[in-house]
């Protein structure tokens, strides 16, 4: 794994909210669901997904298409979005390595 | 009046200076100083905030037509002063998405909780959006010139100039060597 494959934090949030919601995952969806899984850690707006999401597709971790536009969005167009494989290896290595953590702090008692 | 006591504060002391080098500058002269200094400092102002309302133009034209579309929730429209951010600091097809997005949720919570509370928590959206994505934006404008830097660096290093950069990519042939 190279260097630059290394997910941040925040990106780690957004690539396990997309494996969660499978087909549903548009912005609203992605927002909501990496607000349930920060809850009490740290706040999620949309920008912030938005930008996240953008990233990753550029590192090829995401797809996205659009939508027809609907009347209840004001004529505007959804964006899905979707994991691709390579971003589900990232994911897997990033909480595998964060395993690794946790079990090396447990053997040591770090963590009670 | 508060505006107005503010162009005479400024105007004042500019016509004051403007008549030591006409001292037989009549009342005409004075008034008409009056008027030029006001219209001179609102151009001014126009002309550096003109960016801004080209902007705005743009977003009534190209935008906001999509909201006329609607015919059956016309009343349930998010602020167009918070939909204006995003359009400043988005391109358009994210900008489109991430607003459809909040409008959605926006006439839910308007048809639960009423126009003030979803105004409310739409510009509370708007807000704390703002800031992710213009940091993105700054970081990706600010890589340019730095990448640019080290491009023409590495570019006069390699033509053989005797500068600091032809030391540098030495330096880092040996490093690579």
């Amino acid at each position: 794994m190279a260097k630059g494959d290394h997910l941040g934090e925040f990106e780690q949030l957004i690539l396990a909210a997309l494996l969660i919601l499978g087909p549903d995952a548009y912005g609203m969806t992605i927002h909501e669901r990496a607000e349930k899984l920060a809850a009490g850690i740290r706040s999620v707006s949309l920008g912030s997904v938005y930008t996240t999401l953008d990233r990753l597709e550029q590192k090829g971790y995401v797809k996205s298409w659009f939508s027809d536009p609907t009347p209840e969005r004001g004529g505007r167009s959804k964006r899905f979005f979707e994991i691709t494989g390579s971003g589900e290896v990232a994911l897997k290595n990033s909480v595998r390595l964060t395993g690794n953590v946790l079990a090396g702090l447990r053997e040591i008692g770090g963590l009670a | 009046v508060i505006l107005t006591r503010r162009i005479d504060s400024v105007t004042h002391p500019v016509i004051e200076f403007l008549q030591r080098f006409e001292p037989q500058s009549s009342d005409g002269i004075v008034v008409r100083l009056k008027l030029a200094v006001p219209l001179a400092l609102g151009g001014l102002v126009l002309l550096v905030t003109l960016p801004l309302w080209m902007a705005w133009l743009a977003f009534l034209l190209r935008f906001r037509p999509k909201l006329n579309q609607r015919t059956t929730q016309e009343h349930l429209a998010p602020p167009p002063n918070a939909e204006f951010l995003f359009f400043l600091f988005l391109d358009h097809a994210n900008c489109d998405a991430l607003v459809g997005d909040l409008e959605e949720r926006y006439r839910l919570i308007h048809q639960k909780f009423g126009q003030w509370r979803a105004d409310f928590w739409y510009w509370t959206q708007a807000l704390r959006s703002v800031g992710p994505i213009l940091s993105a934006g700054a970081k990706k404008i600010a890589m340019k010139p730095f990448i640019g830097l080290i491009g023409w660096a590495v570019m006069k290093g390699l033509w053989g100039d005797a500068t600091c950069s032809a030391a540098l990519v030495k330096l880092w042939k040996r490093v690579l060597s």
